[in-house]
Parts: structure tokens; C-alpha cells; sequence
């Protein structure tokens, strides 16, 4: 068999370099997604007969021989893929599964401009229920090659869907998100078989909150992320419109559920949030009142009392305590990090000693692997006070590199500066610094140690 | 292909960047050979192969240490190829023929023809897959979706049409 393996190896192309030139310089591909909520049945009441859909479109663009052409996937929980050609026209619809191909129907979607096969999609899904007033929310997720060319679709998206909701006197939630299609998310929603786009963001709700689980999200509704998006102040998705809470019973319910159990009228309320825990969606509410706070978790659909907890207010004495001399020292402070990260190598190290409110406390940030990692930590006593968990683009070049590229460019390598600070943001560092007269601030390719751009300004 | 070697170059490819090179040169052979056993024309399986090295790359991040990585590896080559084939429906120009280098030797040529205008796709794959990659004949029925009497009358067919028509032992 040796002749066969001898042919080939003759005519195999030594692309290498050319591969290696790609993966640097290939920006992610696209893909756009919608989602609204799935079918959910067995509901106690019978006016929630309500579902949700999604709704994908992808892009991809091939370079290939000069065709420009277009993937759109959409997928309503169930999923339909549509691919475009260059002109923006079905040229394919695919279905997934059985909800998606109910929304499909008999159209015949091929050949339209996507407006127009948006537009019967929509319809569908409206017709057939997935979307109404008390489920509204849509996710629109756009990857792919082109950048630009991807929030151009989203943008030209989100807003025809807004117009066709708003068409059939529904305010259409519609959250949108340009994301870069990466392998763990790929891995994650073929493990949960759910989209790529609610996979990232239940990603990012994780991030946001460390309550939250894969497992536990995975579950929910449009609707129901779309809640927990606006109260975790996830901002990397854009949110159209004011999502549907008309489910729930509602904050007047709420407060007279709250007053009439805790018998205290009109307290002063500190918190009333939708929130999901163990499984479903709940109100959280608390307020101080006589020095007790009060903290009640409540069923957001039936308005049962799930947790009811009141406790004596710690009293604040503002008398100005000096802070416990007694820290750990920062080498223990970066070990409990770390090991809480359990990473072994980390790069771009950096710690802080801060004071807040009294507090000693660590600020730690560290990089391993495509992970970025943050920590406040008790200085004390070497407790967590809070961590976050950043996914970034492997960075090629180190801070103290992006400091000197920075430094050169300014042409103040060799002299002093005051406030020197390097911060590794998603794909690059930004370096900023001051001289006597003017600030500086940088921001370099982590990959590359490319200057992204530079400004220059006169102080005051 | 050496499993051992290329499970501990896939370890290292994303961080080091001689081993990326490495595992291109012990491996593009061979994955060359499969992708053009499906796409056929030599210009595409060209870029193919460079999507299959890139999405590799990519995926190398996650890569835990397997005692199999061909089937690792075949699996992302298998899925480049098939969106390729989806997507080239849609582009006119897709040309159907292998189109070798002109500058290849008569007789690389004569073998590579004989393979692609006597076989049909399935023979190929299996031969390039039992004979190159290495599978045994149990892995490749489970990889291709087919029956192991399906592999092994592929392979034994495709063989004997390649040998009958150039009377030569391959």
C-alpha cells in the first residue's frame, strides 16, 4: 500500500505557513441566531398556555472562489436553518426538529429575500402561539466572518422583527448579540441541545452570577433569561423593548402578600427583583423595618411564600475601627486564588491592597489558559469576597511587551511616568500612563502587539 | 500514523508552535488523501485541508488525551468535507474532477486517476481509511455508519479494481 501513501504524499500541498497565516489573521465566523421561547404544556393555569421559540440565523461567507454566500439559521426551539445566498436569498431551509418544521408548515420559503422569509416565519410563530403578550422575548445571535456585515444583519433583523410584532400589537423583548462562535460553546449546546446563541448567553449569566448553573438554565424559556439578563445587568447583548412579566403576579401582589404575612405595613422596600432559583421563577424581596431585615423569596406564578427569613441588623458602629492589622500575605492571598481558580500557570499577575469601607481586601487578576480571572478577596482572613471569570483570545505577547510597545511609541521608553497601568481586556492591553503634561493611553493587540490605537492628551 | 506521538503533539499543538508544524507533517498525508477521497477536485480539497488544520487548531484548546486521536482527527476532517459538500451545491463553478498539479509524475498520476475513476467514493474512503489511517475494519464501521461486512467488501472490491487494471501489486 505504500505506492498509494507515496502518490499522496507527492501531491499533498505543504500549506502550513499559509494555515498558520489564516489562523492569525482569520477573524471569527458568524452566525445569527433569534430565539424565542419553547412549548411548555402542563401548566396549573390555563391562561399561560404559552411557548416560546427560537429562531437562529447564521451567515457564513465564503471566500471561495469569489461567491459570497450566507447561512441563516433559525431556529424556534425547534430549529430552521436558512441559508442565503449573496443576494440575501433562501436558498436552503433545513429543519431540526419537529416544532420547527410545525412553524414551517408547507411554505415554501426558497427563493425569498429573508425579509419576506422572516416575515412568514414570524407569522407563523405568532399564529401558532409561540410568541404572545405574556411571552415576548426573541434572541437574535449574529456570528461569522464579517464583522461588520454580521451588526448590520442583526440590526436590520431585530428591528424588522420589532415592526412585525408591534404589527400584531405585541411589544416584542428582542435581546441581540454578535458573538464569536467558539468551541466550548459549540461543545455546550450540542451537550444541552440547545443553540449557540442561548448558550452563550446562559455563559454569561454565569459569569454575572454564581448562583446560576448550566444545568440550571438550561431549561429556561427566552422570557425567563431575558429577565434574569436585565437584572444581572449582563450588557454584551443589546435588549430591545421591555421584556413580558405579565405571567407573574406582579410587585402589588407581591407587597401585599409580603405586608400581610410580616404584618408590617408599607415597610421601606430595599428590593423587589424577579429572580430564578431552585427551579422556578421567584420574587425576592427585602427591607429593613425596626432594625430586623427582612428577606422573603416568593413564587413569581402562585405567590407562595418560599422563604421568609428576618434577622436582628448587625449595628454599624461608625466608629471609624482601624482596620485589623493582621492580613495574610499576598503570596497566601494568590495561592487561595488560585487554587479556587484551580489553575497551576498564570500570567499577567497583578494584586492590590484596598481598603473598603473599613475592609482590607485583595484585588487579584490573573490570566491562564484563555481565561482571565478576578478575585476580591478578605485580606484578613483570606475569604472570597467575589470572583469573576472572563473568557479572552489567547494573547501572544505579555503586559510587560505591551508596556514597552506603548512606552516606545510614545517615545518615552527609557523615562519616567507616573500612573503606568497595563490591563488585559478581552483581546488587547490597554496601557495608560501620564507624563508632566499629557496622558497617554494605548491599546495593543494581545495577539499580534499591534497598537490598536492611541490617544494623546494635554493635561489640565 | 503513530497514536501515541500524535495524542502528545495534539497536547501541545495550541501552545507550541513547533508542534503545530510537527503534526502537520506526520499527518497532512494522510489527511489530504481522505479529504480528496470525498471532495474529489485537487484545488478544493486544497482549502478544505486548510479549514480541517485551522478548525484542528481551534479544537486542540479542549483536547484531553485520548487513546484514539485518528478518530479525532478524522471526525473534524469527515465534517469539514460534508459542510463543504453542502454548501458547494449552491456554487456554480464547483468543478466534479481531480484536476492533479501538472507538474506531478506519470506515474503518481496514473495511481491517483486509476483511484478516482475506478472507485466509487465509499471504496475510496475505506481504503484510504484502512490502508493510510490505519482503522481497522470494526472502527471504520462504526466511524462510516455501515456494517463491517459493508467495509470489508468496499475495501476488498476497490482493491481488486485497482489491481486489475494496473496489474501491479499496490
Amino acid at each position: 500500500m505504500n505506492k498509494l501513501y507515496n502518490a499522496f504524499e507527492k501531491v499533498a500541498p505543504n500549506d502550513f505557513e499559509k494555515i498558520e497565516e489564516r489562523i492569525h489573521t482569520e477573524e471569527m465566523s458568524t452566525t445569527t441566531a433569534i430565539e424565542v421561547t419553547p412549548k411548555r404544556r402542563n401548566y396549573k393555569f390555563a391562561f399561560i398556555a404559552s411557548i416560546c421559540a427560537v429562531l437562529i440565523i447564521s451567515s457564513f461567507i465564503l471566500q471561495n472562489n469569489n461567491t459570497v454566500f450566507a447561512t441563516v439559521g433559525v431556529d424556534v426551539n425547534p430549529s430552521v436553518e436558512l441559508n442565503l445566498d449573496n443576494k440575501e436569498k433562501v436558498v436552503e431551509v433545513i429543519t431540526h426538529n419537529k416544532d420547527g418544521q410545525k412553524i414551517l408548515g408547507d411554505m415554501k420559503l426558497e427563493g425569498s429575500h429573508i425579509d419576506v422569509a422572516m416575515n412568514a416565519l414570524i407569522g407563523s410563530m405568532l399564529k401558532e402561539g409561540y410568541i404572545n403578550e405574556l411571552k415576548n422575548s426573541l434572541l437574535i445571535s449574529v456570528t461569522g466572518e464579517n464583522k461588520v456585515e454580521n451588526e448590520r444583519i442583526r440590526k436590520r433583523i431585530s428591528r424588522e422583527i420589532d415592526d412585525l410584532l408591534k404589527g400584531n400589537y405585541i411589544d416584542g423583548a428582542i435581546i441581540s448579540q454578535t458573538l464569536n462562535k467558539n468551541n466550548d460553546l459549540e461543545e455546550l449546546s450540542e451537550r444541552y441541545n440547545i443553540s449557540i446563541g442561548k448558550a452563550e448567553i446562559i455563559q454569561q449569566l454565569i459569569q454575572k452570577n454564581k448562583k446560576y448553573t448550566f444545568e440550571k438554565l438550561k431549561d429556561l424559556n427566552v422570557n425567563e433569561l431575558n429577565i434574569l439578563l436585565s437584572k444581572n445587568e449582563v450588557n454584551h447583548v443589546q435588549i430591545d423593548g421591555k421584556v413580558s412579566t405579565k405571567k407573574y403576579i406582579g410587585q402589588d401582589k407581591v407587597k401585599e402578600i409580603v405586608q400581610n404575612d410580616s404584618q408590617i405595613f408599607k415597610p421601606k422596600y430595599q428590593k423587589i427583583e424577579l429572580d430564578y432559583d431552585d427551579g422556578k421563577m421567584v420574587y425576592e424581596v427585602e427591607f429593613i423595618h425596626d432594625s430586623m431585615e427582612y428577606d422573603y423569596e416568593l413564587d413569581a406564578i402562585s405567590g407562595k411564600i418560599l422563604k421568609g427569613d428576618r434577622e436582628q441588623v448587625k449595628s454599624e458602629k461608625k466608629n471609624d475601627k482601624k482596620p485589623v492589622e493582621e492580613v495574610i500575605s499576598k503570596s497566601k492571598a494568590k495561592e487561595i486564588a488560585m487554587n479556587h481558580a484551580k489553575v497551576k500557570e498564570i500570567t499577567n499577575y497583578k494584586i492590590e491592597k484596598d481598603n473598603d469601607d473599613g475592609v482590607l481586601e485583595y484585588e487579584i487578576e490573573f490570566v491562564s489558559g484563555n481565561k482571565k480571572y478576578e478575585y476580591v478577596m478578605n485580606a484578613s482572613n483570606g475569604k472570597i469576597l467575589k470572583y469573576e471569570i472572563k473568557t479572552i483570545s489567547l494573547q501572544k505577547i505579555t503586559s510587560h511587551q505591551a508596556k514597552k510597545i506603548a512606552l516606545k511609541h510614545a517615545g518615552l521608553l527609557n523615562q519616567k511616568v507616573n500612573d503606568l497601568e497595563v490591563e488585559l481586556e478581552d483581546h488587547y492591553y490597554e496601557v495608560s500612563f501620564e507624563t508632566k503634561s499629557y496622558e497617554y493611553e494605548y491599546k495593543i493587540d494581545a495577539k499580534s502587539g499591534k497598537i490598536i490605537n492611541y490617544e494623546k492628551e494635554k493635561r489640565d | 500514523m503513530d497514536n501515541k506521538k500524535i495524542d502528545q503533539l495534539l497536547l501541545e499543538l495550541f501552545s507550541n508552535k513547533n508542534s503545530f508544524r510537527e503534526f502537520y507533517e506526520c499527518t497532512h498525508t494522510h489527511i489530504f488523501a481522505y479529504i480528496m477521497s470525498v471532495i474529489k477536485n485537487y484545488d478544493n480539497s486544497r482549502d478544505v485541508m486548510q479549514e480541517v488544520y485551522i478548525k484542528i487548531y481551534q479544537a486542540s484548546q479542549n483536547y484531553h488525551s485520548m487513546s484514539k486521536p485518528l478518530a479525532w482527527i478524522y471526525t473534524i476532517a469527515r465534517n469539514e468535507c460534508y459542510m463543504y459538500l453542502r454548501k458547494r451545491v449552491y456554487m456554480d463553478e464547483y468543478v466534479d474532477n481531480v484536476l492533479l498539479p501538472k507538474q506531478i509524475d506519470k506515474d503518481t498520476r496514473m495511481i491517483l486517476e486509476e483511484l478516482f475513476n475506478l472507485l466509487n467514493k465509499r471504496e475510496r474512503e475505506v481504503i484510504i481509511m484502512h490502508s493510510l489511517w490505519g482503522f481497522k475494519h470494526y472502527e471504520i464501521a462504526k466511524l462510516l455508519d455501515i456494517s463491517i461486512s459493508t467495509s470489508l467488501s468496499c475495501y476488498h472490491r476497490g482493491m481488486k479494481k485497482m489491481k486489475k487494471e494496473m496489474e501491479i501489486e499496490i
